[in-house]
């Protein structure tokens, strides 16, 4: 027995999203598609809710498309993190959308910005829920084309114009270096469905009616695949070196849409890589050397990432880009906590290993929930400084708006990881994680980071906040603080409810990564199907 | 004679949470109840110090955001931000293929590596 | 459980209560030591008319700034935002005293040092810079251009020289709560004994003083960079009450800071730890001859221009204290 809502979420929402263009040339009241776009979403929400809660109920669950069991058709698989994270897109979506309602609230092209918008979303619960290596393709092709169309959406400015073709040209690279990954991937393991892989690589059950077993030099196209792949998923996750396209892209899109591609686009990068290399190529499997290499170079790339985004926001200028090379320097940070499952930084079954993979998605959403709150206030306080990005112009526009005040120093408390922030409590289970795995020069290096940064967010906060400002700024009005609010509200309570937090992720965390829980995803995945 | 009180970290940080926003309003309120209530409103006093002048001589009170930290970024950090900032991401797109073209490189590298020396 | 509750709730609030007196008191008298200190070594009296050898000077000063002074009204800042960052500035600093053994009730958990440091380092701090700029003028927003460029590198400094002795201890002691403070403050002066382990104690020392003194503003950290000689940096436009608060403020970062040292580094009462008397003649000996170190570097050194007292951080305290955490790494693979 499957439930339809795992599969049913991602093309329904397709459905909604792509209905709208042609809706747009019926429907002339701009409310229709504000109200349509936010219940779309809402809708988003719901079922992404209901789906957590039959994994917390029952454990993983696949959805076979079309009925084809799952080596044959595709099939969406959820477990307790992918549903998670699902659930944190959802619903910072939902609110990124009621936001929107205000930001393109004189725009004339609403319906196509909100078919973009949901494509987006489409392809980010698409890529979190695909339980298949191809569909993960596809899916990161939806959300791509979405995001390079919405990168350059303001298409009367040049620099959006130029920021979406660079995003454009090496996104294609990358999905396309991924499709090479899947070709040796296929090539030499006969398959794409990420449980039957799983099977394979680690060898539970080594016989396979369906898809055989291994073709030619495994170990070769593995190492390949594997380096490939994880190019692609640095790519999407803006790691150095791949991060270049990030400071540029992310600024020039509409507020709204900065903040889902800083907040949320990036995570799915991340979770790629998580499933990549805990559950497929996991601790256990035959090919475990190869993994333990790529986690190490994942860890180089993470310290390195983390620095350069904390270096490069001290000198930022424009409040956007500062925030995007914020984002550069946390993802960094996430990438840390989830490099520690190398083997040769601790063991799989070691608190240290717990720790630092409960810090990395603690981090995720922490830093989704901060990141999207203070790109959504930029957007308010831009336009209440009459559309400069410029720091030097905006002149203390949060003092004109105590509550614009009030949610921006939350959100940098967040994202500085100050108690009792949310922030505090997952770069504490990094620093823990590296120095229970005896490598405490990696937890400096994560303070260092965290001093760097400090910089930027000083420099952020004088500038909008401290200066007294010595002219009329616009009024904005409640919608967005309203959002603002909800959002620094979740700020509070991801710090303060983090031992119920930490003890839920921490027990997903084992639930996902332990043996069981591989041998789970399988047999949930492939093996119930077949009658196992 | 000291009491140890032995707490889950989730709990102690939560707990000194609280305890730092209650020692702040103690001192908040020590603070506003001892301190004298009138504020001079002469101009004299209201005007920044700046040695003595008035106010007026500088364009602007305020220093902007760009040179605040100028100290790391053209002193001690001069020859990282010029390979940072300047080298690095200098916006064009060829200049960025090569750390990405050198990233891919790498990785397979290792994997070759990793291919011949297992 | 409720009443239990309520009890233990307050019992801390009296806790915060004598905490805050213990931090003012404490603070006081480590002021009057510095300056008269600082003022031997220039061959000045320094404070000398309150109290015997001028011992009460500083509360006197405190005392007349806040309740006789007026508080200024400022036409390009806000006194309030300026009073509620000092107020939590203190508030941290109270709380992390909960942390050490000056506490009577203390606090243990699992890899509190954590903790102690954002308490200490990240959250006193960020009042601190947030205090400074809330009363706009361009020598102040000079001053925490330098203060928040020195804290960049001086943090982390600060952090990895405590982590030396708690990652050490930790698996020296053997015993739970792990890399805790509590631990540290217990077993550090074992550290000493073996000279595999003093060398990076020895490192991490020098470190966390020169971090202290850096993160501190005194000399030669303290003056801001211009052709002219500029007021004071950051607390130019504080007067009054908020020049107490400031004052006050900056005094019970010294005292907590150079108790960390006197707790974490050289070990407290040890060697007298199970007499009382002799361990806190003990402890407050070891306390003035950190405070003398500070002072000593504070009036021997000329004053640095902010990219020679970076990169000097950098040099003197990153640097070391790095060493001595892979030195300690390096020995306790060997033990």
């Amino acid at each position: 027995m499957y439930y339809l809502s795992i599969g049913v979420l991602v093309p329904s929402l397709l459905g909604l999203a792509f209905v709208l263009p042609l809706l747009g040339m019926i429907i002339k009241n701009i409310r229709f598609f504000h109200a349509y776009a936010s219940i779309t979403s809402l809708y988003a929400l719901i079922v992404a809710a209901y789906n957590f809660n039959i994994v917390v109920r029952e454990g993983p669950k696949a959805y076979p498309f079309g009925g084809w069991w799952p080596p044959i058709g595709i099939s969406y698989e959820i477990d307790e993190i992918n549903s998670l994270i699902a659930l944190l897109t959802a619903s910072v979506m939902f609110l990124i959308t009621l936001y929107s309602a205000w930001y393109i609230r004189s725009l004339k092209d609403a319906p196509y910005y909100y078919t973009l918008l949901l494509g987006l979303e489409v392809g980010m619960l698409g890529c979190i829920y695909t339980g298949d290596a191809f569909n993960l393709f596809v899916m990161l092709e939806v959300m791509s084309i979405s995001a390079y169309a919405l990168v350059g959406f303001h298409r009367n400015k040049p620099e959006a114009i130029e920021a979406a073709i660079k995003y454009g040209l090496f996104g294609a690279v990358a999905t396309t270096i991924y499709f090479i990954a899947l070709v040796f991937i296929y090539a030499s393991f006969g398959t794409l469905n990420m449980a039957d892989l799983t099977n394979k690589v680690t060898l539970f059950w080594g016989h396979n009616l369906v898809s055989g077993l291994y073709y030619g030099q495994i170990y070769a196209a593995t190492a390949v695949a594997l380096a490939l792949s994880l190019w692609a998923f640095t790519f999407k996750s803006a790691i150095f070196p791949n991060h270049f396209w990030l400071p540029d892209a992310h600024p020039e899109a509409p507020t709204p849409v900065s903040a889902a591609l800083s907040g949320l686009v990036v995570n799915v990068g991340v979770y790629a890589i998580f499933r990549f290399f805990y559950t497929i190529f996991n601790p256990f499997s035959l090919m475990s050397d190869l993994r333990d290499m790529i986690l190490l170079v994942t860890l180089i790339l993470g310290l390195a990432s983390g620095l350069i985004g904390a270096f490069m926001m001290v000198v930022q200028d424009d409040i956007k880009r500062l925030l995007a090379y914020s984002t550069i320097s946390h993802i960094g940070l996430v990438l840390i906590g989830l490099s520690i499952g190398s083997s040769l930084i601790s063991r799989p079954d070691s608190q240290a290993f717990v720790d630092g993979l409960t810090g990395a998605f603690y981090h995720l959403i922490n830093h989704s929930i901060g990141k999207s709150l203070l790109f959504l206030a930029s957007g308010v306080i831009i336009y209440m400084a009459g559309g400069t990005r410029k720091l030097d112009e905006l002149g203390g526009v949060a003092r004109k708006n105590p509550v614009l005040g009030i949610v921006l120093i939350t959100g940098v408390l967040q994202l500085l990881g100050i108690p009792p922030f949310g922030g505090f409590f997952s770069k504490y289970l990094l620093y823990v994680s590296y120095l229970e795995a005896g490598a405490p020069y990696i937890s400096v290096i994560i303070n260092i980071i965290s001093a760097v940064s400090l910089l930027g967010y000083v420099r952020l906060l004088y500038s909008v906040f401290f200066i007294i400002p010595k002219r009329e700024f616009v009024r904005t009005s409640r919608l967005p603080l309203a959002v603002l609010l909800v959002l620094s509200v979740a700020c509070l309570i991801t710090g303060l409810l983090s031992p119920i937090i930490s003890y839920w992720l921490r027990g997903f965390v084992e639930a996902t990564t332990s043996k069981d829980g591989i041998l789970n995803y399988w047999v949930q995945g492939y093996l119930v199907f077949w009658g196992g | 004679m000291v009491t140890q009180l032995n707490l889950d970290p989730w709990t102690a940080t939560l707990f000194l949470s609280g305890v730092l926003a209650f020692s702040s309003l103690v001192m908040y309120l020590i603070y506003v109840s001892l301190s004298r209530k009138t504020t001079h409103s002469s101009s004299e006093y209201s005007e920044p110090y700046i040695g003595g002048e008035p106010a007026n001589i500088i364009r602007s009170i305020d220093v902007p955001a760009r040179n605040l930290f100028w100290g790391i970024v053209r002193g001690t950090g001069r020859k990282l931000y010029v390979f940072l900032r300047d080298q690095m991401h200098n916006g064009v797109l060829n200049d960025w293929s090569v750390y990405m073209v050198t990233y891919v490189g790498l990785l397979a590298l290792i994997s070759i590596i990793i291919y011949f020396t297992r | 459980m409720n009443e239990l509750t309520l009890t233990s709730l307050g019992i801390f609030s009296v806790l915060v209560f004598q905490n805050l007196l213990i931090l003012w008191i404490a603070s006081m008298l480590s002021e009057w030591w510095v300056r008269k200190l600082f003022a031997r070594t220039q061959r000045r009296m320094g404070p000398s008319y309150v109290g015997p050898l001028g011992i009460l000077q500083p509360f006197a000063d405190f005392l007349k700034l806040l309740l006789v002074k007026t508080e200024p009204s400022y036409k390009y800042g806000s006194v309030t935002l300026a009073r509620i960052f000092g107020c939590i500035g203190i508030g941290a600093l109270t709380t992390s005293l909960f942390l050490l053994p000056i506490s009577p009730v203390r606090i243990a958990s699992d890899f509190d040092v954590i903790l102690l440091i954002y308490l200490l380092g990240v959250w006193v701090a960020v009042s601190e810079l947030l205090m400074f700029t809330s009363l706009t003028n361009p020598f102040a927003i000079k001053g925490v251009s330098r203060y928040s460029s020195i804290l960049a590198v001086a943090e982390p400094a600060f952090f990895t020289a405590v982590i030396v002795p708690v990652y050490l201890t930790s698996f020296v002691a053997r015993r739970g709560p792990v890399f805790s403070v509590s631990v540290a403050v217990e077993t550090a002066w074992r550290l000493w004994l073996n000279p595999l382990t003093a060398i990076p104690m020895l490192l991490a020392t020098i470190a966390a003083l020169i971090s202290i003194q850096s993160k501190l503003m005194l000399p030669p950290f303290n003056i801001p960079e211009a052709e002219q000689e500029l007021i004071a940096g950051v607390e130019t436009e504080f007067s009054g009450p908020l020049l107490a608060l400031f004052n006050f403020l900056h005094d019970a970062d010294l005292y907590v800071l150079s108790l960390v040292v006197t707790f974490m580094f050289l070990g407290g009462p040890h060697p007298f730890s199970e007499n009382l008397v002799l361990g806190v003649l003990t402890t407050i000996l070891k306390y003035l001859a950190v405070l003398t170190t500070i002072t000593i570097l504070k009036s021997s050194f000329g004053r640095f221009r902010i990219e020679q007292g970076v990169t000097s951080v950098i040099k003197y305290a990153l640097i070391p204290a790095l060493v001595a955490l892979i030195l300690s790494v390096v020995v306790l693979s060997f033990i």
